[in-house]
């Protein structure tokens, strides 16, 4: 029976240790190889991508297409207009007795005062304005043996529709001659703010009103000596206008506007030949108030153009809002096509800038709206450039380099290429050349050009090795790309570019 | 042998033949046979998987670890048809039977798992989807579930000369599992690498809140006294269970078709790819309410009958249980010695393809018996073999009378 009993034991502890060496002990990762072959990206480039959003190809039948741009290219700065400065009032109360205790009840006023709080601004007479951003810090302080409580009502400066209000009630002072106090902070942003003070007709004050006494729900009687004293103060501060209604005084901003260009770091060498039909360059006034504008320079790179109306004064009257936005702005523009030397003509050597400068003065003929200027800080005078521009370019050893930055990706055990393939629909030849860095790895292929027509786009295909390694170290592919025509070259709007790439290699699973 | 044995692995049918068929001529005089009255127990423990393609040195270096070979993954490949299967069990049983009172008890705890898959998703897992550009890969159908379930019952029993009546009904629980499927998949890419189309519709739960039911088990068997053959019919975990509220199931319903994705932009790019919570933004998680189960019911049926005296053939069939396939035995009985049995099989189905089995019955003294059972016992122990199955158990009952010795 104990022989039985001890193979069966045997067995069962057996069969349970082949279980465990089985199931139970895992003792590195388990790995295999896939092949993997993905279409990857699959993009188009065509001239809404090297063109700003708001331009229009129009392609007219029968002629070549034409790149149609009205845009902004500066917003003149005069964020000077409507620049509140921080304001402090303050207030130091005292009983008009010498002596005392006096007991004050519970429901007393103590003080209750209308007062217009002024704002120092030099010049101008503001009569209204809605706040982007501003604060408004209070102290309150009190050496009263009693409860005080203080009211202190803006009832021109509304927040979500509510005049902003501060009602607080102070402790008592300590005995050991402390002082009982309270401050905060009110954020007054997107606030609007009535600049006519307490009689409606003023400028640049706020009005406010003032209510000093004990609390109604408090027992306790107040004992008020002589010699006690209530101070309040209040900080607006931060103040920056969202829009801005009144008399904006007569100043003068100095124009120095500048508009990148062509980067020499990314076109270091070539020629562009372009010959526009229209290019002005305009100055929008979208403000309720008179400009006047005298450039007295205008150079593209370092070449400087000339043009009958540099060093002139130009006026520009106000524009009207009276319909609401966007307004109705007066303009005034410059005829790019008659400067010497020909605009077009210094534009295609690639310059890295075109300049702006001079001045810019609000109000030149004073205050003639009666006190009816406005400012929206969202529509400031504008320099735009309004541009029609026949697509028959000729494009001359122009280089562009760029360098695109690979974020590191963690793909373990990866190995393989990147296939890209790239289909030239325009009519320009292209070479491209890079170098993954610090991978090392780099790449170089010619794009013909698209024969004209309705000919197939030719195809060139690049490969690239890619590991694990390299993509996960990331790095910079730094790539150089010349593009010539044979001549000027007629553009109908519609080439594009179509890359794309695939994937094929070999990924190394692993389960930990 | 008890009357009692369950149905929980092979030798079952030797166990009833036994207790049950007294004309069944070897078996009569060579064995342990049930008394009419006293108190037996049974306990068994069986641990099996079984693959139609997952070989046990492929299984191995899944759990274990180490570097799957392309000449493993195709093997594997190669044995598939339609589908792969994967099925894992085990359990541990331990029964009481008063055969004065006719009744008893039954508790069993086990796990049970059925994964199977398509041989496509196979490859796209382990080989890539290099070797079948321009080939739809399907993927529907693919499923795992894996339960861990215990029950316990009140059995009873009836019989007379020709039949007998085993049942038992009791409690069902399951403490945890996980499922998921794929509903609907597809996946192509074009010969040139220039197109890619997937869909997916999958459901996956990981089954944290607690089931409790009603489980069930019937068996019928009725011996042919002119033929000597014996018929069993059995259903094992009958009934369904109630389930709490608050699993999480993660569903993904997402279709892509693309010659290759933007760089940047919304939805769709290699940007948002990147980006965090791109994954998670596929992903809709539902909480489930209050549900039923029912429980992973097999049904079987089987026929027992002498050749000679001291030769038995026995033949059965499976289904459900969570079976990929009904699984068919066929198999041999014969006595060994005065007081053993031993017996070969044929199983195909279940889980797996065709594979030998055997059992043998041993007398442990006078009063117990010890069935031992190994399935595909030579491949067991190879890195080639498609699962391993062993089982024991371990029977108290009363003494043979002499004057059924032969």
């Amino acid at each position: 029976m104990k022989k039985h009993t001890t193979w069966v034991t045997t067995a069962v502890i057996a069969l349970l240790a082949g279980a465990l060496t089985l199931w139970g002990c895992r003792k590195e990762p388990t790995t295999w190889a896939v092949d993997v072959h993905l279409p990857v990206v699959d993009m188009l480039l065509d001239w809404a991508d090297v063109l700003p959003a708001d331009a229009a190809i129009e392609m007219p039948p029968g002629e070549v297409a034409h790149l149609v741009w009205q845009g902004e290219v500066a917003r003149l700065d005069v964020s000077g207009l409507g620049q509140i400065p921080d304001t402090t009032v303050a207030n130091d109360l005292t009983p008009d007795f010498v002596g005392g205790p006096i007991a004050v009840p519970p429901g007393s006023t103590l003080l209750d005062e209308f007062e217009d709080i002024s704002f120092d601004v030099d010049g101008p007479e503001f009569r209204r304005l809605t706040l982007d951003s501003g604060l408004l810090a209070w102290t309150v302080e009190s050496t009263t043996d009693g409860f005080v409580r203080l009211q202190y009502d803006f009832p021109g400066v509304v927040k979500d529709g509510v005049p902003v209000r501060l009602d607080i009630v102070l402790p008592p002072a300590t005995e050991d001659g402390g002082l009982a106090s309270a401050s905060g902070v009110i954020d007054i942003a997107e606030a609007s703010v009535d600049f006519t003070g307490i009689s409606g007709t003023s400028r640049n004050k706020i009005a406010s009103h003032l209510i000093i006494g004990t609390p109604e729900d408090i027992s306790d009687t107040a004992q008020v000596f002589g010699d006690d004293s209530i101070r309040v103060a209040m900080t607006f501060s931060g103040m920056k206008v969202r829009d801005i209604e009144g008399y904006f005084g007569s100043f003068v901003v100095d124009v120095n506007e500048g508009l990148p260009l062509f980067d020499p770091s990314t076109f270091p060498s070539g020629l562009i030949g372009l010959s526009p039909l229209r290019a002005d360059l305009m100055l929008v006034n979208n403000m309720a108030a008179d400009l006047r504008l005298n450039l007295t320079s205008l150079s593209l790179g370092g070449t400087s153009i000339d043009h009958p109306s540099i060093g002139q004064d130009q006026y520009l009257a106000r524009a009207d809002w009276s319909a609401g936005t966007p307004p109705v702005a007066d303009v005034w523009s410059m005829d790019l096509l008659s400067t010497t030397p020909a605009f077009f003509d210094v534009l295609a050597a690639l310059p890295d800038s075109l300049r702006a400068s001079g001045e810019l003065e609000i109000n030149p003929l004073g205050d003639v709206s009666g006190g009816n200027d406005y400012f929206h800080k969202d529509y400031p005078p504008l320099l735009k450039l309004d541009l029609d521009v026949p697509l028959n370019v000729a494009l001359t050893d122009l280089v562009f380099r760029d360098t695109l930055r690979i974020v590191p990706t963690e793909v373990p055990d990866f190995d393989g290429r990147l296939h890209i393939e790239v289909r030239n629909g325009f009519p320009v030849q292209m070479s491209l050349a890079g170098a993954w860095q610090p991978s090392g790895s780099s790449f170089a292929a010619t794009l013909e050009p698209r024969a004209g027509g309705a000919g197939e786009a030719p195809v060139t295909t690049i490969s690239v090795p890619i590991s694990s390694e390299e993509l996960a170290a990331g790095g910079d592919i730094q790539f150089e790309a010349g593009l010539a025509t044979a001549g000027y070259k007629n553009f109908t709007g519609h080439e594009r570019i179509r890359i794309r790439v695939r994937i094929e290699g070999t990924h190394n699973v692993v389960i930990e | 042998m008890v009357l009692l044995v369950a149905s929980a692995f092979a030798p079952t049918a030797f166990g009833q033949a036994v207790s049950s068929s007294p004309s069944v001529r070897f078996q009569v005089d060579s064995l342990p046979r049930a008394a009419d009255s006293g108190c037996n127990w049974e306990l068994s423990i069986q641990v099996d998987h079984r693959s139609n393609a997952i070989d046990n040195a492929f299984a191995a270096t899944m759990l274990i670890g180490g570097a799957l070979s392309p000449e493993a993954i195709a093997a594997a490949r190669d044995e598939m048809r339609s589908r792969g299967t994967l099925g894992l069990r085990g359990n541990i049983r331990f029964e009481t039977s008063d055969l004065a009172a006719r009744r008893g008890w039954r508790i069993e705890s086990g796990i049970v798992s059925d994964v199977r898959w398509t041989p496509e998703l196979f490859d796209l897992v382990f080989a890539g989807n290099a070797p079948h550009l321009g080939r739809f890969d399907v993927l529907n159908g693919t499923r795992g579930r894996a339960w861990q379930l215990n029950t316990i019952m009140r059995t009873g029993f009836w019989k007379n000369a020709h039949n007998a009546l085993h049942w038992g009904l009791g409690l069902a629980h399951r403490s945890v599992g996980a499922q998921g499927d794929i509903s609907t998949g597809y996946f192509w890419v074009s010969s040139n690498v220039d197109t890619l189309y997937t869909s997916l519709y999958g459901r996956s739960t990981v089954l944290e809140a607690q089931g409790l039911g009603l489980a069930g088990q019937i068996r019928y068997r009725r011996t042919d006294p002119a033929s000597q053959v014996a018929l069993t019919l059995e259903a094992t975990h009958l009934g369904a269970l109630f389930v709490a509220p608050g699993d999480v199931r993660v569903e993904v319903d997402t279709v892509l078709g693309t010659t290759g994705l933007p760089l940047a932009g919304d939805g769709w790019s290699i940007e948002s790819l990147q980006g965090e919570g791109f994954a998670e933004s596929l992903i809709v998680r539902d909480t489930l309410a209050g549900h039923f189960e029912s429980l992973p019911t097999a049904l079987s049926g089987g026929l027992t009958g002498a050749i000679i005296p001291g030769l038995a053939w026995e033949v059965r069939a499976t289904v459900g249980g969570w079976r990929p396939t009904p699984e068919a035995m066929a198999g041999l009985q014969f006595k060994v010695g005065r007081r053993s049995i031993a017996g070969i099989r044929a199983v195909y189905g279940g889980w797996g393809k065709l594979r030998p089995a055997i059992w043998a019955a041993l007398p442990v003294g006078q009063h117990h018996t010890l069935t031992l059972y190994a399935e595909d016992p030579v491949a067991a122990f190879q890195g080639t073999g498609l699962g391993r199955g062993f089982g024991l158990q371990l029977a108290k009952s009363l003494p043979t009378g002499a004057d059924n010795r032969r």
